[in-house]
């Protein structure tokens, strides 16, 4: 069998490189960084951190800091999400979109003051972020990438609260009903570190922003990681990587630029209206062509999918389906829930293995004597309609599901669709979003 | 790392344990170690006739599906179903895991084929 890739070595490190090696982390590159994909395997990471905790160096994100008398106004045209709802201390969640509507990248929005605030970006996005944020700026709003001088961690699961409880120390009053998209700067042993009530895992946890640039010498990434997982011990705390953290977000359904966004595919079709407020005072930059897309409703959209059949589906992986299903998925749609609408859809989907074997096995044979080439899929009236656009074994859930960007006419909870793995059709079915009941910290 | 005498070995990390014209084939332990997690294993059917070199079947890990190839030729005997509900087992027990029973030729070329030693030594190469 053929090995995966291993890490060539060019990429750029963060400071914890060395411990993680050291730790026994199997390395991955990721948007040119050489990235822990797991320290122990990915399953008992992400699993950690569904029951206990886990802690995640995600330093590889970028920060950028906007400030100036017009930083609001500035942020306003470039966010499609209304930032006047903001206070101090509080971070909203926002596309920024193009012209056309397509997605420069999904951030986050902290604000400090009406004049400050701190984008958190993605690390494969931050050149190019920089760049379009310069570009649509107000020529006395400042804005500086300080995203070498940041690292960042991510400390998730039910367990994060006590954990912090443990490390914060008097700082825990502040921190303690801290509601979920809040802040404070805080100071933990001596060390001044950005805590918010973040994260990407559909589950309560804090990520921690600390400058190394201005720390006193002592004061070291590697310490602060150190605080977190000595002081976790006690609650089955992990160091979890890379690969943990995109099952983790996969499982609650959560966007990961570059596959359900990208500069082609709009936040409507990825299922975020609720962040795009068209009625906002002002405008935003690709508004009028989301109005358009609005009115005229979206032709394909991110739909959540489990498996029926045998196999684990991919990003790229085709999503196929006979006309005759396209036609039992207007039926459905009627009748089925609308994965458009605001409110939050929760779904617990548990199927034991067993179960899932049984049916599965008999399904894929079914499957697999109805498909071989294309040729073969023509004639049976097989069209492709979209594709997977990410997909995985999901541990805490035990199934093989995903999300795909697919004809809207397929994208009703109940539609049949088949997933082309290799050479075979393997039967799925479209299901609502969230994949697990989210617990996000409500706050007093 | 660990790796038995008594088997040989692909360069594309398959071990084969041949025996009375069968041939036993699985992965070997720098291989899951590799992989981590394994979620999903496909094997060849019964009844197949497989030149050494050809696709047996795939392994995924929760990151990546992965080709394994025959390391010998011969018919397919036997598949193992237990994998088919707990793909894990390849990582608890690597070579305790065949995943494919090949019938074999009496003649059999193993030429390409390493033993222990020398598998253990490739490996250090990589």
């Amino acid at each position: 069998m053929k090995t995966p890739e291993l890490s060539n070595g060019l990429n750029r490190k963060t400071p914890l490189y060395d411990l993680q090696k050291a730790m026994g982390a199997r390395m991955i590159q990721f948007s040119g960084w050489e990235m822990p994909v797991s320290y122990d395997d990915i399953i008992s990471e992400h699993m950690a951190v569904r029951t206990h905790a886990g802690l995640f160096d995600v330093s590889h994100m970028g920060e950028i800091l906007i400030d100036g008398k017009h930083a609001l106004d500035d942020l306003q045209r470039l966010m499609t999400n209304d930032l006047s709802k903001l206070t101090d201390y509080r971070i909203m969640y926002s596309p920024m979109c193009y012209e056309n509507g397509g997605v420069v990248d999904d951030v986050l929005i902290y604000r400090f003051a009406a004049d400050k605030y701190l984008i958190v970006v993605n690390a494969g996005n931050v050149t190019n972020d920089v760049e379009w944020i310069e570009q649509n700026l107000n020529s006395r709003t400042h804005a500086e990438n300080i995203s070498d001088d940041y690292i960042q961690f991510s400390l998730q699961g039910p367990s994060s609260g006590d954990i912090m409880r443990k490390i914060a120390g008097c700082e825990w009053e502040r921190l303690e009903n801290m509601k979920y998209l809040s802040f404070a700067e805080c100071n933990i042993e001596g060390m001044d570190v950005l805590i918010s009530r973040t994260g990407y895992t559909g589950g309560d946890g804090f990520e921690l922003y600390m400058d190394i640039s201005k720390a006193k010498i002592s004061d070291t990434a590697q310490k602060l990681w150190n605080i977190i997982l000595d002081n976790g011990a006690e609650f089955g705390i992990k160091p979890a990587g890379l690969g943990a953290r995109d099952t983790l977000r996969l499982e609650a359904a959560l966007p990961l630029y570059g596959h359900e966004l990208s500069p082609e595919i709009t936040p409507f079709e990825a299922g975020l209206e609720r962040f795009v407020k068209l009625d906002k005072v002002g405008g935003f930059i690709g508004r009028d062509a989301l109005i358009k897309q609005n009115t005229e409703g979206v032709l394909r959209k991110i739909a959540g999918f489990k498996m029926v059949g045998r196999g684990v589906p991919r990003n790229g992986y085709e999503v196929v389906a006979t006309e005759a299903d396209v036609e039992a998925a207007g039926g459905v749609a009627d009748a089925a829930v609308d994965v458009a609408a605001e409110r939050e859809i929760s779904t617990i989907c548990k199927m034991s293995a067993g179960a899932a074997a049984g049916a599965s096995v008999a399904s894929e044979v079914a499957a697999g004597e109805t498909a071989a080439s294309a040729e073969d899929n023509r004639d049976l009236g097989f069209k492709t309609y979209g594709y997977v656009t990410s997909g995985s074994y999901l541990p805490f859930i035990k199934a093989n599901m995903g999300l795909a960007l697919i004809d809207a006419k397929l994208s009703k909870p109940g539609s049949k669709i088949y997933v082309k793995i290799r050479n075979s059709l393997v039967e799925a079915e479209i299901i609502s979003t969230p994949f697990i009941k989210k617990d996000y910290r409500k706050g007093v | 790392m660990e790796v038995l005498k008594e088997l040989l070995y692909s360069k594309d990390h398959e071990w084969v344990k041949i025996d009375s014209g069968k041939a036993w084939i699985g992965i070997t332990d720098f291989a899951q170690e590799e992989l981590g997690s394994i979620v999903y294993v496909e094997g060849p059917k019964v009844g197949d006739n497989l030149s050494a070199g050809d696709e047996l079947g795939v392994v995924e890990s929760v990151k990546a599906a992965s080709d394994i190839y025959s390391p010998v030729s011969g018919r397919v005997i036997e598949v193992n179903a237990v994998l088919e509900e707990k793909p894990e087992l390849i990582n608890e027990d690597p070579y305790g895991s065949w995943i494919a029973v090949l019938n074999i030729d009496n003649d059999i070329s193993i030429g390409d084929l390493m033993n222990a030693d020398e598998y253990e030594k490739y490996c250090d190469s990589l």
